[in-house]
């Protein structure tokens, strides 16, 4: 299978409404963090990932991405994000999977060494992500549990640039856990609209 | 063997570039203090951004970066050393590095002097690219490139700049094929040329 199933299992199926039910969750929480500055926008990322489980699905692709990050705490900010990734694999260019996570950006700080690669005053964060990703080929499958850590994020008011971020999919089906993934993010370049 | 090979070229270009630097610095800075440093290598800069060779038998699918450098030899002209560095599935698994001379077609990037090059500019590439993609196996010239940069904002005086969907295309010599040569986005931040070097 090469494209997006709509036919999933009933376990999938749940799944799948609990993360629509807590993206609905955040988003009514919106309005309590009345955030001075632009919460949302779209990136697009340079990903590569290798499939430990399913080596065949190791890939190069390309992200696009949206992201919500409606409050502005100086620690511990949340943030919702969507990502689809096309890319290509030893059987061709196709779309590889989409992930939802919450991120968690633990600190900001505009006192930091990586002020050189932006034009503009910059905030540097690390973020956590933590989420759910389903691969478009095995969407009879669990959606796998996905972690990831920024280790380079710096925001200004309409941008945030991120940076080598490595990532885990785990598969947490059988009762054990097991890496089914790992990949990592070169870039993502999100532009906050809103 | 074919890693070690790659990483010594991959150190031999830093060198090199290091030495380009150190040779040019004092060059920069009579020439910064003269306001005119047209002909002569003005500026400096450290590349950081994707990069690939695609439908290449000798490359699977995974990621790749780009490390490198840019030179300024001329108002238009710039020489790069780059690599293209596999990262997925397996790191420094793949090492391509060489130069690229590299010509803006819309304008100045840099005049040398306290004057802003373009801020928005095409360039068009050539290159000389080593690699161990052939069938003996050999780091050796394997490629030569062509390619076009359509998007490339920013400039050396203001310190960064963003190569945008750098398109074109590889030609394997030793094995005869064709590989398409890309790049999402290369970043370049500047050390020596920028816009505090003339003030």
């Amino acid at each position: 299978m090469t494209g997006p199933s709509f036919f999933m299992p009933s376990v999938v199926r749940r799944q799948f409404l609990v993360v629509v039910f807590l993206i609905i969750s955040f988003l009514s929480l919106a309005p309590l963090g009345a955030s001075p500055v632009r919460s949302f926008g779209y990136g697009l990322s340079a990903i590569g990932e290798s499939g430990i489980s399913h080596p065949e699905s190791t890939m190069g692709g390309i992200g696009l991405s949206l992201a919500y990050a409606p409050f502005s705490f100086p620690w511990f900010e949340p943030s919702l994000k969507g990502e689809v990734v096309a890319g290509n694999t030893s059987s061709g260019f196709s779309l590889r999977f989409v992930r939802a996570a919450m991120g968690f950006d633990l600190f900001r700080t505009l006192r930091h060494p990586f002020s050189v690669m932006t034009n503009n005053p910059s905030a540097w964060s690390v973020s956590l992500d933590i989420g759910v990703q389903f691969d478009f080929d095995r969407m009879d499958e669990l959606p796998k549990l996905y972690l990831a850590c920024t280790p380079i994020k710096l925001e200004d008011k309409d941008f945030w640039y991120e940076w080598c971020a490595p990532y885990l999919t785990l598969d947490c089906s059988d009762g054990g856990v097991s890496i089914d993934s790992w990949g990592f993010v070169l870039f993502r370049f999100t532009y906050l609209v809103v | 063997m074919r890693k070690t090979a790659a990483l010594v070229c991959i150190v031999i270009a830093f060198v090199f570039g290091g030495g380009v630097l150190f040779a040019t610095t004092d060059a920069l800075q009579d020439s910064a203090a003269t306001g005119s440093v047209r002909g002569g290598a003005f500026d400096f800069g450290l590349t950081f951004g994707h990069g690939a060779l695609s439908f290449n038998e000798y490359t699977g699918p995974g990621l790749s970066a780009t490390l490198g450098a840019t030179f300024g030899i001329t108002s238009r002209l710039e020489l790069d050393v780059v690599s293209v560095v596999e990262l997925v599935p397996v790191p420094f698994a793949d090492v391509v590095v060489g130069p690229e001379i590299s010509y803006a077609l819309l304008g100045e990037r840099s005049f040398g002097d306290n004057r802003a090059g373009i801020g928005i500019n095409t360039y068009v590439s050539a290159g000389l690219l080593f690699a161990d993609h052939a069938s003996d196996g050999n780091f050796a010239p394997t490629y030569l490139t062509l390619s076009l940069t359509p998007a490339v904002v920013g400039s050396p005086y203001s310190g960064k700049r963003e190569r945008l969907a750098k398109i074109g295309a590889a030609w394997n010599f030793r094995d005869n094929s064709v590989s398409l040569y890309w790049s999402i986005a290369l970043y370049d931040y500047y050390l020596v040329g920028t816009w505090k070097d003339f003030q």
